[in-house]
């Protein structure tokens, strides 16, 4: 029999965040076959410049004997987290069109794009880290609280963030420019490519507070055992990250309607 | 059943002006009946149908719906470019819970799109998109209908199948319909609300409702 009747409205958010899920996937990764390949090529490509201008000029990378698995500690939880808050800063005007239907609501495609986000990078993360561990030989003793926390972090904050660039995005377009400017430091800032503990002490007490240099120090801790970095504070991250999620999405609740008929 | 409860809505023009669409409006849309929405030009139609379907909110006061009730019918807008028709189509089908190749099967049938089913929506004409979002829509059993201005597509053969399944799916479902075919209202719709200076008016007779609606159409 033909079940065309309109379902009730119970499960109603699943089903919508699977169908935006299964959507996206067909429109941005399916279009072409390259849409995988470049999500691993692209922080592939990271590792292998890193590794080779700075085995130009170091013997040894600060951490352990590998330059790949040094660098790559670095870059993967900084895209996981960018990765994340770019695809939620951009839910709104990417499902558009799609809130159009009463049962779809901005939650919805926030969520769907976060969790497609979060699954395709971490995804990515283990590959590269597997393959890296696997060619150079590397006897890994993985610390497996830190290693939940080098994953969990970048998540949290790159929701928070996105959550709220969501918002700000949408009723101050200006800001999306402003953001990539402040933005283009923060590869620089944030331990990719050097520990925050070999930094001299007046600089540590300022970056301390870019939480990303605490996810990237998790992530080094879960993988060198010798290394323990005592300055990460993932109450400080996760904190942080749950006001800039309670604000975007506090405020994205009360406006939404306005932001998608009049602005 | 829709029901108002006093709603009230308004809104700014780009000139400062407040502009009163709703004022303190108690209403109610009956389950199973036809309601045509009648009212002047920019007298907010389109917008209490938006607030009815719940992608506007209210400034004031609540609407509380019983059962289901659709999109507004008549809108390609939705439809992903890069995605061809039956993919938008069962995307449409996860949303509202029915099944999927059900619904595929409707569609293609019904919209008479041939291989352009299976094509990337880029590659249509307006009148082939117009079908496909009439058919998704018809392709859903709701228990009420809001129809936006259908602007008939296809030849007379099409429209009258058109019309024919609208009318099989209202047999046991309430619509709200805007449309500038009065025609079309009196064809169609066994009550009228008429959307005057913030307030809806009810009209059982069809007749006399249209007939307010003529009126104030010509003072104004």
């Amino acid at each position: 029999m033909m079940r065309d009747r309109c379902a009730p409205s119970s499960w109603v958010t699943f089903r919508v965040i699977f169908a935006l899920i299964l959507r996206e996937i067909s429109t941005t990764y399916g279009r072409s076959p390259g849409g995988y390949i470049w999500a691993i090529l692209e922080p592939v490509l990271g590792i292998a410049l890193l590794t080779i201008i700075f085995s130009l000029f170091l013997r040894a990378p600060p951490l352990g004997e590998s330059f790949p698995l040094f660098y790559a500690t670095g870059i993967l939880p900084f895209t996981l987290y960018s990765d994340v808050s770019n695809k939620i800063s951009r839910s709104i005007s990417f499902s558009r069109p799609l809130l159009f239907y009463p049962r779809v609501t901005f939650l919805d495609a926030i969520l769907a794009r976060a969790i497609l986000a979060t699954l395709t990078s971490v995804t990515v993360m283990g590959i590269i880290l597997c393959a890296i561990v696997m060619l150079e030989g590397i006897d890994l003793r993985l610390d497996p609280m830190l290693l939940g926390l080098g994953i969990a972090m970048p998540i949290a904050l790159g929701f928070g963030i996105g959550s709220l660039n969501a918002l700000l995005f949408a009723i101050a377009p200006a800001w999306e420019r402003v953001w990539a400017i402040l933005n283009r430091p923060m590869f620089l800032i944030s331990g990719i490519f050097y520990l925050f503990t070999s930094l001299p002490e007046a600089i540590q007490k300022l970056l301390w507070f870019n939480p990303l240099i605490h996810i990237t120090g998790a992530l080094r801790g879960a993988l060198y055992d010798r290394y323990q970095p005592d300055y990460v504070s993932p109450s400080y991250v996760f904190l942080l990250s749950l006001i800039f999620a309670v604000l975007g999405i506090l405020f994205l609740k009360r406006f939404n309607k306005l932001i998608l008929n009049d602005l | 059943m829709v029901r108002f409860d006093h709603v009230s809505k308004g809104y700014r023009t780009t000139q400062g002006q407040e502009k009163v669409i709703l004022a303190n409006c108690a209403f109610s849309f009956p389950s199973g009946k036809k309601t045509g929405l009648l009212g002047r030009n920019g007298a907010g139609k389109s917008t209490v149908l938006k607030i009815i379907a719940g992608t506007q909110t209210p400034d004031d006061g609540r609407v509380v719906r019983d059962g289901s009730v659709s999109w507004p019918i008549g809108y390609a807008g939705s439809f992903h470019r890069d995605l061809t028709g039956a993919q938008n189509t069962r995307f449409i089908a996860r949303v509202y819970g029915v099944d999927t190749d059900a619904l595929c099967d409707f569609v293609r049938e019904f919209s008479e799109l041939g291989a352009y089913f299976d094509h990337p929506l880029r590659n249509y004409s307006s009148g082939m998109r117009a079908r496909l979002a009439f058919g998704v829509s018809m392709g859903i059993q709701f228990d009420t209908y809001l129809v936006d201005e259908v602007t008939s597509v296809g030849d007379a053969r099409f429209r009258q199948k058109c019309a024919d399944v609208f009318e099989t799916r209202l047999k046991d479902a309430a619509a709200i319909i805007v449309s500038h075919s009065l025609k079309m209202i009196a064809e169609t719709c066994d009550m009228i609300a008429v959307l005057d200076q913030g307030r809806l008016l009810r009209f059982d007779d069809v007749e006399e409702g249209i007939g307010f609606h003529e009126r104030s159409m010509q003072v104004g």
